[in-house]
């Protein structure tokens, strides 16, 4: 069997989600093949942490992943190809998939090899079951892969550009979002519907004061209560926050899922029976307005 | 302007309870007493494609959206309020059977009903229950137009369709070149508009258009991904509830875990 792994690499963390993703492969094929794209504006070294013979391609990350996908299909005769899961890598994977005539799972958590039979798994219901599925024929996944910190070196002595374009825009202008460190933040407030619009100033001081940010629920979002590019979720941003302290969540798990590496987490909800506290190290019943009020005396006081 | 929206009729994921879920591999996973609602991000393709014909107004251009729906229920509810907010038309595929994690055919199903020309083919990047994200790839492949995913709005605007899309850092915009299908993730217009009783009665005569999935002569698509298990994975925390008072949980709070990354 011949797997390929492929990245879309933004920044460094990619490259170590890559390796990881090899090394998964490593132990399901003899033959495993690594791909991996940069953006055009992006300067090499000779030598990259990536694993010996590593094909390297370059395209605008602004255009779509659809001549990539093709590009790619010309020349490759894998059984299996495994992505590391981002906007554009799962981008890719519907494109080169259907291109290919493979078989598409995006966001997948597992792939293993028994009796021959490929079985991948993948959260569904909306993050509220794995299931299990088996593949016949080709199969194009996106996986959730784990860092490697492994060190390989490949040494680059050919870069394929690919000219991406966009397929059926023109004209295009980008306004980039109100820049946020969510992503990388110690402190997380989070809030969900439980926190009035009136009393937002309150979780924004917060944040402030604690060094931390301010992310939320997707209703809060939808409400406009804060910007959608601080939506918490698998629709929106994961937060991987030392401490993270939610105000007026249920805790369903298509939230759960953005926090779920966050160090310590306190939640505070009036309802005792919420699902957040399965999924929190400290609970309190109780109301936020009174909590946020509290919490606000005590470190300014 | 012809615009067709995909739209997919599905549990409430919110409402389902925690035994629930845990039976999900028994034959005894019932969820019929959990409320219908519109897939969340086909709700926001039917809520834009309702702005655009509002904005082709503006300008005097006709914009007709036909809603398509696959599935058996008794959805006269939603096909009510669609027609009740300005859908023109409704139609509903029947005796498909179970299609979740089937994207392939679905795709198959919408190009072979949509036979009549449409400018634009709307609906959500992926829906509730399967989560699979791919509908909208095979449909674009079938018909041979481009995709464009990842929708966050799009209007009518000087005689052309300006389109509004996420990306990772911020939003992208674009007019669109041709016909295309368009795929909405989250969007700043997420919510269908309400329909009043006034507009209800108005087209309480209305009905969906509906066709038999045998009419359609599908050849057969083979799925290669078979569902084989499900299963909740629980991961309980072992949440530690602090029962004290307002004034010493707060205590605790600063004391225990605010301290720990030095605040
Ligand atoms: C495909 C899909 C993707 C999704 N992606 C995401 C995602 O990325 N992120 C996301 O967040 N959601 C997502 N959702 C939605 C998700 O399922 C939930 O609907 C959402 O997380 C609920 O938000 P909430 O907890 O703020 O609201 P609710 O569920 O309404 O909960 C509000 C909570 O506040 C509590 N409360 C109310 N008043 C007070 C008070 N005064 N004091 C204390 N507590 C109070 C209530 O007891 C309740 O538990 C997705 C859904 C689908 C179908």
């Amino acid at each position: 069997m011949k797997i390929t792994v492929l990245t879309i690499c933004n920044n460094d963390i990619d490259l170590k989600k890559h390796n990881g993703l090899f090394e998964l492969a490593e132990n399901l094929a003899s033959e495993v093949y690594s791909i991996c794209v940069f953006s055009s504006d992006k300067v090499f070294n000779t030598e990259i942490n990536l694993p010996k013979n590593t094909v390297i391609f370059q395209c605008d990350f602004l255009g779509d992943m659809k001549k990539l996908g093709g590009a790619i299909a010309e020349n490759n005769e894998t059984d299996i190809m495994l992505i590391t899961k981002n906007t554009l890598g799962n981008e890719f994977a519907g494109f080169f998939g259907t291109k290919t005539g493979a078989s598409v799972m995006l966001n997948c958590n597992g792939i293993s090899v028994n009796g021959g039979e490929v079985y991948i798994t993948k959260k569904v219901y909306s993050e509220n079951l794995m299931g299990e599925f088996q593949c016949n024929g080709k199969l194009v996944a996106t996986m959730n892969s784990l860092k490697s910190d492994m060190n390989y070196t490949c040494t680059i002595n050919h870069v394929t550009h690919v000219d991406t374009g966009f397929d059926g825009l023109e004209g295009i202008t980008i306004v980039k979002a109100e820049e946020n460190a969510l992503e990388q933040c110690e402190i997380l407030v989070a809030i969900g519907r439980g926190v009035k619009k009136n009393t937002l100033e309150k979780y924004q001081q917060l944040a402030e004061k604690l060094g931390g940010e301010i992310g939320g629920t997707r209703p809060v979002t939808y409400d406009g209560i804060i910007d959608l590019s601080r939506m918490i979720g698998n629709s929106g941003k994961a937060v991987s926050a030392k401490v993270a302290i939610v105000f007026g969540a249920s805790g369903a798990l298509p939230f759960v899922a953005g926090i779920e590496n966050c160090g310590t987490i306190l939640s505070i909800n009036k309802d005792e029976n919420a699902m957040i506290f399965k999924n929190s190290n400290y609970g309190i019943v109780g109301d936020v307005q009174e909590y946020v009020d509290m919490l606000l005396e005590k470190i300014q006081g | 302007m012809k615009v067709l929206v995909c739209f997919k009729i599905v549990k409430d994921m919110d409402y389902v309870i925690d035994r629930d879920w845990e039976i999900a591999n028994s034959s005894e996973f019932e969820l019929s007493y959990v409320k219908d609602v519109i897939s969340c991000f086909d709700e926001s393709a039917l809520e834009n494609a309702l702005r655009l014909k509002d904005s082709a107004r503006l300008e005097n251009v006709q914009c007709d959206i036909t809603a398509l729906t696959i599935g058996d229920g008794n959805y006269d509810n939603f096909v009510k309020n669609l027609f009740a907010v300005g859908i023109s038309e409704v139609v509903q595929v029947k005796g498909c059977g179970e299609l979740d994690f089937q994207p392939e055919l679905v795709s198959e199903i919408i190009a072979k009903t949509s036979v009549e020309k449409f400018d634009l083919i709307l609906l959500g990047n992926e829906d509730s229950t399967s989560n699979c994200g791919i509908t909208g790839f095979h449909l674009a492949n079938k018909l041979n137009v481009p995709y464009i995913l990842s929708a966050n709005e799009i209007t009518y605007n000087n005689g052309e369709l300006k389109l509004t899309k996420n990306i990772d850092d911020g939003l992208m915009f674009g007019k669109i070149t041709g016909d295309c299908v368009v795929s909405f993730s989250n969007s700043n217009n997420p919510y269908l508009r309400f329909s009043t009783l006034r507009d209800r009665l108005k087209v309480s005569s209305k009905t969906a258009t509906v066709v038999e999935f045998t009419d359609l002569n599908l050849s057969n698509i083979e799925n290669n991904l078979k569902l084989v298990s499900l299963k909740r994975e629980n991961k309980d925390l072992n949440c530690e509830m602090l029962v004290g008072n307002l004034q010493e949980n707060v205590q605790f709070i600063m004391d225990n875990i605010l301290n720990e990354v030095g605040k």
